[in-house]
């Protein structure tokens, strides 16, 4: 037989002892397993605080996959068209801004890219942390006056190639008449 | 398609725009699916960055392939990131034959209770190191329920396994993490 230090307290005391022991035991146990599970559940919600994000260079390296195996727009792509002008349109509106010193900076991917690269963490705290917008206050990255401010996801969910377009001019102040274009589709 | 912050629009119907064509899908794609992508590969490959980093390229680039054939109603874009992502990593902890526990950078022993400031990373990689040890279907398991947050269905999807397996899996698996973590309950930061 195993002489635990159970069975030793059992030997010293009478039933009644012995009862009050396993209880006791039991309720260590029972207070044991509490602990353990708060603290496993305590572990998970720091895991998920401090998930990972991604880098920039991670952002570029998946962007440029996406640049390279973008399907051509077709005819049945409904808003295609627009939103292919719509880079365009920008490029055009910028230009007039810049006097034309981002002409060949503005086609395609190569601008796209550079505010993807700049907004797509902000997308990410839009998408999954949306409390944290209203806390980042008016002048934040996402605010009204921040540098990410206006990036608008307006569109009906039933039809989501409806253009709504994103403010360039909270990217750069004094681009106004972009976000008029955008407003247009 | 415009930009996504608030998630109104699905996932499957980013993917079909990006699939038409739709440069502007990517980026709000890219912008929720990478970061658990990443998220998961780290956790599954004990906390090394760089390897899960290259497990998210390489899910979003099947991704992107896959778009055209995407099919409306087959699956859900995240239980089908999941499951490369999965697959992925288990090509990469089988081919290193076991996760490098030493990878990941745990607080020291013996030192002093560590500062708030600190607590919840250090908390965080005492999980990932109990976590690399787990059986990989445990780990898999406990990690798409407990820390990505799915639930059972999903996780049973992703796996391909019953929802009784997955049950079990997460069951054993936090058991298992317990007799891990309770010995550094204190150094944790936790009461007695």
């Amino acid at each position: 037989m195993v002489n635990d230090g159970r069975e030793s307290r059992a030997g010293r005391h009478g039933p009644a002892d012995n009862v009050d022991d396993a209880m006791a035991d039991a309720m260590a146990d029972a207070m044991e397993d509490a602990l353990n599970d708060a603290m496993l559940e305590d572990l998970f919600a720091a895991a998920r605080q401090s998930a990972p994000m991604p880098d920039r260079e991670l952002w570029e390296r998946v962007l440029a996959d996406a640049r390279a195996h973008l399907p051509a727009a077709g005819p049945s792509a409904g808003a295609a068209p627009a939103r292919q002008s719509l880079l365009e349109r920008v490029g055009a509106a910028l230009r007039g801004a810049f006097g034309g010193s981002l002409e060949g900076t503005m086609r395609g991917w190569g601008m796209f890219t550079g505010l993807a690269t700049a907004t797509i963490a902000g997308l990410w705290i839009g998408y999954a942390h949306p409390s944290i917008l209203h806390r980042i206050g008016p002048m934040g990255p996402m605010g009204p006056k921040g540098p990410m401010a206006g990036i608008s996801w307006e569109a009906d969910p039933a039809d989501p190639a409806a253009v709504t377009g994103f403010e360039l001019e909270d990217f750069e102040p004094g681009l106004g008449d972009i976000s008029a274009l955008l407003e247009e589709g | 398609m415009a930009l996504d912050t608030d998630g109104t629009v699905s996932d499957e119907a980013l993917l079909a725009a990006y699939g038409r064509g739709d440069a502007q899908a990517a980026m709000a794609l890219s912008a929720r699916m990478t970061p658990r992508a990443l998220g998961y590969a780290m956790r599954m490959l004990g906390g090394d960055r760089a390897e899960a980093e290259d497990v998210a390229q390489e899910a979003m680039l099947r991704l992107w392939k896959q778009a055209p054939q995407w099919r409306a109603g087959e699956a859900r874009v995240t239980t089908w990131l999941y499951r490369v992502v999965a697959n992925l990593c288990t090509d990469r902890l089988r081919k290193r034959r076991h996760v490098d526990i030493d990878s990941v950078a745990e607080p020291e022993d013996g030192r002093a209770p560590v500062s708030h400031r600190l607590m919840a990373e250090d908390r965080a990689r005492a999980l990932i190191a109990a976590l690399a040890e787990l059986p990989e279907r445990q780990r898999q398991a406990v990690i798409l329920r407990h820390i990505e947050g799915l639930a059972n269905p999903e996780i049973a999807e992703i796996l391909e396994i019953s929802v009784e397996a997955v049950e079990s899996l997460t069951a054993r698996g936090k058991r298992a993490l317990v007799q891990k973590l309770a010995p550094r309950r204190k150094e944790l930061g936790y009461g007695e």
